[in-house]
């Protein structure tokens, strides 16, 4: 197999509502920040993916064939991925496969999706519309007609189970981790909410879902972002920063399926992330990786992300916000740039936003939330809305 | 285009894309129609490996053997569960379960593995509803054949 970089990313401001851009739009700005940001002709892509969670929320079944149109791709294959929230990760893997494979030497991931304009007429609410819109991607017979939402499910499947076992984390480690990601949105000009909130804030917001609150919760958007990735030969011609996929990997493990095994875990990212690091060569993730991107659609998944890659034991990832291990200034900063708490939020493109923000800061260019990086690694994570789905890359310059 | 100050996009209202079904529930039909018809709940058994199902399923994804309907009582215990102050799109059971609504994991007595469904709390007070809290099912009155045709309630 080839090895892949990332040769270029382009992003844009993460926003509750895009109404000024079509789908199609957005996913050509970004596009052209990409090639910009990797100084290529678009004419160098031969390959296309599309990582696109929703079509119920773009109002538009079969959006690739659409988009490959309007972003000028005649006559070059594309493939459209669909993982539900995992999707970023999924596209990831399939558009490395494809240049690692000797298939395509450039290769354009493009992530897109707008959720913003679902809209309740009854109650005149977007975020009704949203929750209206999205059920349909439960499983219907067995989850969607009992199942209040996916914060609700993610508590009593993953997050409940876990605090009894384990006996962590506390909710104030919960709201911990919501301070630091709001904290990091502040520092980063493209996320959708600039503001700062207290442990006392977080925990007295509305409960959603005990111990959950509303600012334990992922926020809601529309948003894109674009990759490029290209072949060893490829990328050093094109950047003399690639950053390599040096191990990438996706597991499916039924958290439906509910059993004394699977509860209080996400097994699929446990899974997943032990494939990538055996692919990238990274035997003690807690010493050997710079900084994480990871599934903040609770501030709990979050947490148990910690554990589940390795970088502290199972039971110890509300220890790790405490001491700041995960701050900015810690050992392994996680969700520099807001997380989905505060940044943005929506499947099909926060992971693969998240892929960007690991790239901008192995390559320095992060600004003023730029962290310090030692061994030149980082690690993206990202799972499906019932933690079913999970994928892990690992992502190292040099 | 007349020059002038911008205007804001076009935004125009649907509600027409609803597409619509006779969903047939298939191989799920005899635990549906039990519960709609006679208020009982059954369970699926693997006939190789006996492994009991729930929520059942039509086959064993370890043996890929068709599994055989099995009654169990629909009393059972919770093993995980959070009180929601969230009125998702999920909850239907509207005038049997309110908020609080108790969203549960369940090990019904009988079965090897957990189903997911909302418990009517005793009263408003959180943390009623445990781990290890023992619970029954209780049917709605009118039914049709879905998963929100019953719901469960503490037990005793």
């Amino acid at each position: 197999m080839r090895k892949v970089a990332i040769v270029g990313i382009g992003t844009v401001p993460w926003q509750m509502r895009n109404a000024d851009k079509t789908f199609r739009a957005l996913a050509l700005q970004v596009a052209k920040k990409a090639f910009e940001h990797a100084r290529l002709p678009r004419s160098a892509v031969d390959h296309v993916v599309y990582s696109i969670y929703c079509e119920t929320m773009l109002r538009q079944q079969i959006p690739s064939i659409l988009l490959q149109d309007y972003l000028g791709f005649q006559g070059l294959s594309s493939l459209r991925v669909e993982a539900g929230a995992a999707t970023e990760g999924y596209a990831l893997a399939a558009a490395y496969a494809q240049v690692a494979a000797g298939l395509s030497d450039i290769t354009l991931v493009v992530a897109v999706q707008k959720g913003g304009d679902f809209y309740d007429f009854e109650t005149r609410s977007r975020g009704d519309g949203f929750q209206n819109g999205l059920a349909i991607s439960m499983d219907t017979t067995w989850l969607q007609p009992v199942m209040p939402g996916v914060p609700p499910m993610l508590t009593t499947f993953c997050l409940a189970p876990h605090i009894e076992r384990y006996g962590g984390p506390t909710p104030e480690q919960l709201a911990m981790v919501s301070v630091k990601n709001y904290d990091n949105a502040y520092r980063n000009p493209e996320a959708q909410l600039h503001q700062k909130v207290t442990v006392d804030d977080v925990l007295n917001s509305r409960i959603i879902a005990w111990p959950t609150t509303t600012r334990m919760c992922c926020l809601y958007s529309d948003g894109a972002c674009a990759m490029i990735l290209a072949s060893e030969e490829r990328a050093r011609e094109i950047t003399d920063k690639p950053i390599w996929i040096s191990g990438i990997a996706t597991s499916s493990y039924a958290i439906h399926r509910a059993e004394a095994g699977s509860i209080g875990r996400m097994m699929g990212t446990h899974i997943a992330a032990g494939r990538a690091y055996k692919m990238a060569g990274v035997t003690k993730p807690s010493e050997e990786i710079d900084l994480a991107q990871v599934h903040d659609l609770i501030t709990g998944t979050e947490i148990m992300a910690y554990e589940e890659l390795g970088l502290c034991g199972l039971g110890e990832g509300g220890r790790l916000v405490e001491e700041g291990i995960v701050a900015p200034d810690g050992k392994i900063p996680v969700n520099t740039d807001g997380g989905r708490i505060a940044c943005g939020h929506v499947g099909g493109v926060s992971g693969a936003y998240g892929a960007c923000e690991i790239v901008r800061q192995l390559r320095e260019e992060a600004g003023d939330r730029q962290v310090r990086i030692r061994n030149g690694r980082g690690v993206m994570q990202c799972i499906e809305g019932h933690a079913s789905l999970s994928a892990v890359a690992v992502l190292e310059r040099g | 285009m007349s020059a002038g100050k911008p205007q804001p996009p076009l935004e125009l209202a649907y509600s027409d894309w609803k597409p619509a079904y006779l969903y047939s529930l298939g191989e799920l039909s005899p635990f549906f129609r039990e519960v709609r018809d006679n208020r009982r709940l059954l369970a699926s058994k693997c006939p190789r490996c006996a492994k009991v199902w729930m929520p059942p399923r039509g086959d064993c994804p370890d043996c890929y053997e068709e599994n055989e309907w099995v009654p169990i009582s629909g009393e059972g215990t919770v093993v995980s569960c959070s009180y929601c102050y969230f009125k998702g799109h999920g909850i239907d059971l509207v005038g049997y379960l309110d908020l609080p609504y108790v969203y549960a994991l369940i090990h019904l007595d009988g079965t090897d593995t957990y189903i997911s469904h909302g418990v009517k709390p005793p009263s408003q007070k959180m943390g009623e509803v445990r781990s290890g809290t023992r619970v029954k099912v209780e049917f709605k009155d009118h039914r049709r054949g879905t998963l929100g045709d019953f719901y469960f309630v503490p037990l005793g």
